[in-house]
Parts: C-alpha cells; structure tokens; sequence
C-alpha cells in the first residue's frame, strides 16, 4: 500500500511537473505505469531526470532555492508532511514548483490523514465485529435450540400429531415465536376437531343423502309408471268422450227426425179426429134414414095387419087378401128386423167411433206430450253435445298439462340421476376426507377417526351404470305414449 | 049364442095375437075393426085408470083403453111404437092400447083350452081359454067385459 501512495504520490509529482515542462517526459511517465518493476524503474528514473532536468535547466540561477525546494522533497519523502516549503510566494517557475509541491504536500497531508482516520474506523469495525460474534454465539445456541424444539413440534406435526407444543423457556426475542407457534398448534387442533366432527357429519349426510336420492330415483320411477297409466286412461276417456259426441250428435239427428215425425203424426191426429166426426155424422144420417125405414115398415106392418083382418072378416073371398097380406106383413117384419139390425150395427159403430174419436183425442194429446218431450230431449242431447265438447276441450288441457308433466318427469329423471351420481361422489369424497382428517392426532391417544371402509366406493360406479341404462329405458318408453 | 060358442072360437077362425109386456094375448079377429098406431090420447075427466082418454077415428069419439091396466099387469107407457087395436064390443067400439099386435093366428082343433080354474072369477071373466104356442103360453082375451056394462052403454050412447 504505500508502494503504491509512492507510486500515487511520484504520479502527481510527476503530473505537478508535467505542467511546467514536457509533455514527452509525461508520456514516458505514464508509459512507465505498466508494471510493478518497470513502475519503480520509471518512478527513479523520472524523479531522476526530473531532478536532473532541473537541476540542468533551472542550474545555478536557483539553486539556493532548488535546494530548499530539495530539501521540503526531502522532508516530504521521509513522510513529514506538517513542515510548509518555502518559496512559494515566489512568481516564478520555482516559485510555481514550489507551490506546486506544497499543493502535494497538503495532498499528501490530507491523505495521510484519510489513511490514518480509515485505519481508525477499520479498528472500530473489527472491535464491533469481534463483539458480535461473541454475540452471536450465544444468539446462537437460542437459534438452535428454537430450531431444534420447532423441528421436533413440526416434525410431529408432519406425523399428524397435533398435540405438540412447546414447552421450553426460549430467549425473550423468540417467546413470540413459541407462543405464535403453540397457538397456531391449538387453532389447528381446534380446527382439525371441528372438521373431524364435521367430516363424521358429512359422511353420515351423504350418507343419508345417496339414500334419498336413491328413494327420489325409485319414486320418479314410480311416478313415470304412474304418469303412464294416467295417459293411457285419459286416452280411454278421450275415446269414450269422442264416442259420446258422436252418439250426441246422432240423437240429435234422431230426435229432429222423430220431433218432425210426431208434428206430422199431430196432422194426421187432427185429420182423423175430423174424419172420425164425420163418420159420426154420417151415422146419425143413417140411424135417420134407418129411423125412417123402420116407421115405414111398421106402418106397412099395420097395414098388413089391416089387410088381414079385412080378408079375415071377407070369409072366404078375402082367402088369397089374407096371403098377400101375410106375405106383406113378413116383408115389413124382415124390413123391420133389418132396419133394427142396421140399427143396433150403426150403434154399435157409433159407440166404436166414438171410442175411435176419444183414442184418437188421447193419442194427440200423447203427440202432443211427446212433442214437447222431444223438444226437452232436444234440449238435453244439446247440452250433452257441447258438454261433450267442453269435456273434449278440458281433456285437451289435461293432455297438455299431462305432457308437460311427462317432460318434467323426464328432467327430473335426469336430474335425479345427476344427483345421485353427485350424492354418491360426495359419499366417497367424504370418505376419502374422513380417511385423511382421520390421519391427525388431535388428542392423546388414537387418531380421532379411523378411515372407514369405503363400502361406497365399490358400489357406486354399479349403481350409477345401472341407474343410468334405467333412465334410457325409461326414456325409451316415455316416448312411446 | 051361447057363450061357450061366443068365448070359443071354432077352428078356422083366426086371432090377433097382441103384446103387453112380456105376455102375448091373443083376440078374435072378428072383434077387431081396424088396427092404428099409437096417436095421443085426450085425457076424459074423472076417468078410471085404465082409461087413457078419448080419440078421433075418422069423426067418431072413442074411448081408449089401456088393456094391460086393464087386465092387472100395470100401467102402460104409449109410445111410438105402440099400436092401438080398434075393437067391437056388442054396439060399441073402443080403442085398445097395446104394446104390439105380433101375428094373426089360425084356430085349429084342440088349440084353445079352457083356462085353469084359480078359484077367481076375474081371471075367467077376462080370460076366455088359452093356448101354446112356439113362443108360450098365448090367452085368448073376452073382450065382453072390459067394460062394464053401464061404461059400454055410455060408449054406445056416445057412439050413437
């Protein structure tokens, strides 16, 4: 190091120089820089020449103050620097080294200086430092104990074991660490705790939720099955309900054709009842007639009787009077019989047509009656008729609701589906859950929960193929109605 | 002539026989003038029962006579198609109300007998024999005393 202050310092010697005299001499120096040996070579051999130089250019006219000048070079190579040269208040170029070396000598000055101070602060670092590490010693058998004690907490944390705490006494500075330690050792065991229990009730829900939505899947079956015979009767009804439109229809037709019938039987009624007055009439005309043919032959019969009795009184002269008489009188008797057999027969068909009249009476009011009767069945067979079409139109909404109930069936057969596969997954995640909570120590003795057999596990996949060609199945017959 | 001669005719004579009721009478044609049909009788004041009234035949005032009041059986309803049998009783005629004259009959031998003894003289007065025939029992009618005699004598006196 002070080789190379030498060196520094005959550099700005050298550069101090250079400012008053070559700038040749200034190559040389600087070309003098590369190498340890050649430095110093160069250094003698440029303080040589420099001095030479002066002394041969500057010679006798200042050698007095050379020599002073000299002698502060002295003075400042045998490292006294406090000592002020001489002649610097001179003008002139000595003058000029002069001030140029006492320049040097403050550099000089002032970088012994720096190197005396920094010699200083290197004593009061090494101090510090030996101090710290004595320190740091101690510190260091803390650390390693802290190390050592949360290495063997972490370590049984890592086999599970949740119980670990720290129990020594550590340095002040690392009681926080202990205590953060322990307390995140009891939140996790606390935790873990809560999630063992919970888990056991995740397992026991999912559980219970697989059971129910394998009943879901069961009772959608069911449902469908149901939804089916349901569409099959409503389409029974449908039938049964376009039969009794048809069959309304029809009697309609039925009971215009007999409503027109018995109007026309009402016609022919009045008709006969006229018909059969008139027939009355003609009997009364013919008991008349009957009436006068009967006088007639009564009177012819007395006269016959007249006759007889004149011939009878005549003796023997009124012999053949008296058989026209008799003949006479047979003929108003056969008359007369007749008359009253015409008689008792024109009665007797008054009597009938009389009871013809009241039968017909009677049968026009059975028309009549019949005729507002088949108007009231008019009536009904119309309300039956469009209670028929509004049965239609019901029965149309019933298949639309039915068919949207197919269709929601369908989806909730689906999703059932889906939630079972989910239930099933969340009953072997559960597991798989118990099965690792199960693996930490949250208390002394066994771990909290042993892994349960996962029963589920094998049983799912079966399931949820099976479920899954059920619901194709029940898709494929769905779509048959 | 004896009254058997006169209340029994011989055979060959010839009877009316006439209707009352359900009975049929029989009468000597030879009693019988004419033979009517009924007309309305007039009603004669304080008349017997059997007694209808008088009549008009052709001018000549006659009583009529209901033969079956007459004789007992009731009172008879004239109606159209009874016949009123104009008879000669001695001097005096008279009409003879009947239901109907049914035939004239022909007396043969052993037709007519002698009517039944009753112990009542009426029924002989009235009745003169009776007969059978076909349709029953036929009684053979003396007229002789329909009317008493004074009655007869007041027809005869009226006729005259």
């Amino acid at each position: 190091m002070l080789a190379r202050l030498s060196i520094t310092w005959k550099l700005m010697l050298a550069v101090g120089v250079s400012f008053g005299v070559l700038a040749g001499l200034t190559a040389a120096l600087r070309a003098a820089k590369v190498t340890g040996v050649a430095l110093v070579a160069s250094e003698v051999i440029l303080a040589v020449a420099v001095i030479v130089m002066l002394s041969v250019t500057i010679g006798r006219v200042i050698g007095r103050r050379l020599s002073e000048i000299t002698g502060a070079l002295s003075t400042l190579s045998a490292g006294v620097y406090d000592k002020p040269v001489q002649g610097v208040q001179a003008t002139d170029a000595v003058g000029e080294i002069a001030r140029a070396l006492d320049g040097l000598r403050h550099v000089l000055a002032e970088s012994r200086a720096v190197r005396a101070g920094q010699a200083a602060s290197d004593l009061a670092a090494e101090q510090e430092r030996r101090r710290v590490e004595g320190e740091g010693a101690e510190a260091g058998r803390q650390q390693a104990l802290v190390v050592a004690t949360l290495a063997e907490g972490l370590s049984r944390l890592a086999h599970g074991d949740l119980t670990a705490r720290v129990g020594e006494t550590f340095a002040p500075q690392y009681e926080a660490l202990k205590h953060d330690f322990n307390v995140a050792m009891s939140q996790l065991q606390n935790t873990i705790g809560v999630a063992v229990g919970a888990t056991s009730s995740m397992r026991s829900g999912a559980d219970e939720i697989s059971r129910a939505a394998d009943d879901l899947s069961r009772r959608t079956e069911q449902q469908a099955a149901s939804l089916e015979e349901t569409a099959a009767a409503l389409d029974e009804i449908t039938a049964t309900v376009r039969r009794t439109a048809e069959g309304a229809t029809h009697a309609r037709g039925v009971v215009e054709t007999a409503r027109t019938n018995a109007a026309e039987s009402a016609e022919v009624v009045r008709k006969a009842t006229a018909a059969m007055g008139e027939i009355e009439g003609s009997s009364r005309q013919i008991e008349q007639i009957i009436g006068v043919i009967d006088e007639i032959a009564f009177q012819t019969n007395l006269l016959a009787l007249n006759a007889g009795v004149e011939a009878a009184r005549a003796g023997e002269a009124g012999r053949g009077f008296a058989v026209v008489a008799s003949e006479v009188r047979a003929l108003a008797q056969r008359s007369a019989q007749a008359a009253k057999e015409i008689k008792a027969l024109i009665h007797a068909s008054g009597e009938q047509v009389g009871q013809g009249v009241t039968l017909v009476a009677e049968t026009g009011k059975a028309l009549q009656v019949i005729v507002s009767q088949v108007a009231e069945i008019n009536g009904i067979v119309a309300e039956i008729a469009s209670s028929a079409q509004e049965q239609a139109t019901g029965l149309h909404q019933v298949n639309s609701a039915i068919n949207q109930m197919d269709q929601v069936t369908q989806q909730n057969a689906a999703m059932v589906e889906e939630s079972t596969a989910a239930s099933h997954a969340l009953a072997n995640e559960a597991v798989e859950l118990a099965k690792l909570i199960g693996q930490f120590r949250t208390h002394d003795g066994e771990p909290a929960v042993q892994a349960p057999a996962p029963r589920a596990r094998a049983h799912a996949p079966t399931r949820g193929g099976s479920a899954r060609l059920a619901v194709v199945a029940r898709q494929d017959s769905w779509e048959e109605f | 002539m004896d009254i058997s001669t006169s209340r029994i005719p011989l055979p060959g004579a010839e009877l009316i026989s006439v209707r009352i009721g359900d009975q049929a009478y029989a009468i000597d044609i030879m009693a019988v003038r004419e033979i009517r049909g009924w007309t309305a009788a007039t009603p004669l004041p304080h008349a017997p029962p059997h007694v209808l009234g008088m009549m008009n035949l052709r001018g000549a005032i006659q009583p009529v006579i209901d033969l079956g009041a007459r004789l007992g059986l009731g009172m008879a309803e004239p109606g159209p198609s009874s016949v009123v049998v104009v008879a000669q009783i001695g001097d005096a005629q008279m009409g003879l109300v009947v239901d109907a004259v049914s035939d004239i009959l022909t007396v043969t031998e052993g037709l007519i007998q002698p009517p039944p003894s009753v112990g009542s003289i009426e029924s002989t007065t009235y009745v003169a024999g009776v007969m059978t025939t076909d349709t029953g029992i036929v009684s053979l009618l003396s007229l002789d005393h329909i009317l008493p005699a004074e009655v007869q004598a007041t027809a005869v006196a009226a006729a005259a």
